[in-house]
C-alpha cells in the first residue's frame, strides 16, 4: 500500500508538470505578443514565479479539491489514480486536437467520474462544486470585465500622455503583471495537485487527518515550474513569427485583470482556469477598442471544450476506474 | 486469472501508468505541433485594433 501511495504521488506530480507544460502559453502569451520580454526569458521568469508562488496565499484551493468537492469516504487510492489517468487522457487529447482547455478542471472532472463510478453521485459534495461550476463561466467573464475596466482606466489616466511614453512605461509595467500572472497560475493550479496528494497520504492512511504538509507544497510548486519551462521551450521553439497587435499597455490590463481573479479565487478557495482568465482579460483589453475586433467566433468555439471538459474527463475516469475494477474487484 | 494479478502488482500497474505518462510527455516536447493554448491566444491578440495605446 506503501508504495502504491508513493508511486500516484508520483503521477500526480506528473501531472502538475503536464499542467505547467500544456499552460505555459497562458504565462508568456501576451508579455511574448508585446515584445516586452523575448520568449526564452519570458519562460524562465514564469516559471520562477510559478515555483515562488509556493511561499504565498496558503493552501484553499487545495483544502478545497482534496476534501471539499468529493466525500473522502468514497476515495480510495484506485479511484485518485483514475482520476488523474482520465485527466491526463483529456488533456493529451486535446492537446492532439488543437483544444486549449483548463488542466484544472481534467483533474477535478476526472477525480469526481472516477468516485462516481465507484459509489455513484452520493461522493459528490454539492457545496465545493457550486462554486468551481459558478466560476467556469464567471472567470472569463470577471477577466473581461476587469480587463475593460483597467484598460478604461489607463485611457482616462493617460490621456494628455503620448502614445509613445506610454508604451515606454507599460513596457516596465508589463513585467509587474506577467510576474502577477504566472504567481497566480502558479498558486492555484499547483494547489489542485496539492489537494489530489494530500489525498493519497490521507486515503492511505500516510496522514492521520487531512492537510497539506509543507514538502507537499514544495514538489508541487517545483513540478508545475518545470512543467512551464519544458512547456514554454517547446513553444519557443516551435512558433513563428505572428505579429499581434497587442501593445504593452493592453498586456498589461489583460495580465492584471487575470491576476486579480486567480489570485482573488486562489484566497477564496475557488479553483479556476488560468486559461480561462487570460483569455477573458485579452478579450476584454480588445473590446474596449472595437468590440467588433475581438475574435468571438474563436472564443465561441473554444467556449464547448471548455464546458465538455468537466464531464468528458469524468467519463474518462469513471471507464478507467471499471477498468481496474474489472481486474481489482477490491478496487 | 487477470483478477488475481493485479492485487500482487498494484505498484507495477501504477509505475506503468507513470512511465507511459513519462513518455507521453516527451513525445509533446520533442513534437513539433503549435501549441494550442499559444495558436488560441495569439489569435485573440492578433484581432485587436492597433492603436490599443492612449
Amino acid at each position: 500500500m506503501f508504495w502504491f501511495a508513493i508511486t500516484i504521488i508520483f503521477v500526480a506530480l506528473a501531472f502538475d508538470f503536464l499542467n505547467g507544460f500544456h499552460d505555459a502559453a497562458n504565462s508568456i502569451a501576451t508579455v511574448v505578443s508585446t515584445r516586452v520580454l523575448s520568449p526564452r526569458v519570458a519562460v524562465i521568469w514564469a516559471a520562477f514565479f510559478n515555483f515562488v508562488a509556493a511561499f504565498t496565499f496558503g493552501t484553499a484551493v487545495a483544502t478545497t479539491v482534496g476534501k471539499g468537492m468529493i466525500d473522502l469516504k468514497a476515495v480510495n487510492l484506485y479511484v485518485i489514480l483514475a482520476g488523474l489517468i482520465g485527466a491526463i487522457l483529456w488533456n493529451l487529447i486535446t492537446w492532439l486536437f488543437g483544444l486549449p482547455v483548463s488542466s484544472s478542471h481534467a483533474l477535478i472532472g476526472g477525480y469526481a467520474g472516477a468516485a462516481v463510478a465507484k459509489v455513484g453521485w452520493g461522493a459528490i459534495i454539492l457545496s465545493g462544486w457550486s462554486k468551481t461550476l459558478l466560476f467556469i463561466f464567471l472567470s472569463p467573464l470577471i477577466g473581461l470585465v476587469l480587463g475593460a475596466a483597467l484598460m478604461i482606466a489607463v485611457y482616462w489616466i493617460f490621456r494628455n500622455w503620448s502614445p509613445s511614453q506610454v508604451d515606454k512605461h507599460f513596457r516596465k509595467l508589463q513585467l509587474l503583471s506577467a510576474a502577477a500572472y504566472s504567481f497566480g497560475h502558479g498558486t492555484n493550479d499547483a494547489q489542485k495537485t496539492m489537494g489530489i496528494i494530500a489525498s493519497v497520504l490521507y486515503t492511505a492512511g500516510i496522514l492521520e487527518h487531512f492537510f497539506i504538509p509543507f514538502w507537499v507544497v514544495l514538489m508541487a510548486h517545483a513540478a508545475i515550474g518545470l512543467g512551464t519551462l519544458a512547456g514554454g521551450w517547446r513553444i519557443v521553439k516551435t512558433m513563428g513569427m505572428r505579429i499581434t497587435k497587442l501593445r504593452p499597455v493592453g498586456g498589461f490590463c489583460a495580465e492584471t485583470a487575470a491576476a486579480i481573479s486567480i489570485l482573488s479565487a486562489a484566497l477564496a478557495g475557488i479553483p479556476v482556469s488560468t486559461t480561462h482568465t487570460i483569455a477573458g482579460g485579452i478579450m476584454g483589453v480588445g473590446s474596449v477598442q472595437r468590440f467588433t475586433a475581438v475574435h468571438w467566433g474563436v472564443a465561441r468555439t473554444i467556449l464547448w471544450a471548455w464546458i465538455l471538459t468537466i464531464p468528458v474527463s469524468g467519463a474518462f475516469a469513471a471507464l478507467c476506474f471499471w477498468l481496474i475494477h474489472h481486474f481489482q474487484p477490491a478496487a | 486469472m487477470a483478477s488475481e494479478l493485479l492485487p500482487y502488482s498494484e505498484t507495477l500497474f501504477a509505475l506503468a501508468i507513470l512511465l507511459a505518462l513519462l513518455l507521453l510527455i516527451a513525445k509533446m516536447a520533442l513534437s513539433d505541433r503549435p501549441d494550442p493554448n499559444m495558436e488560441f491566444l495569439l489569435t485573440l491578440a492578433e484581432g485587436l485594433p492597433k492603436s490599443d495605446a492612449p
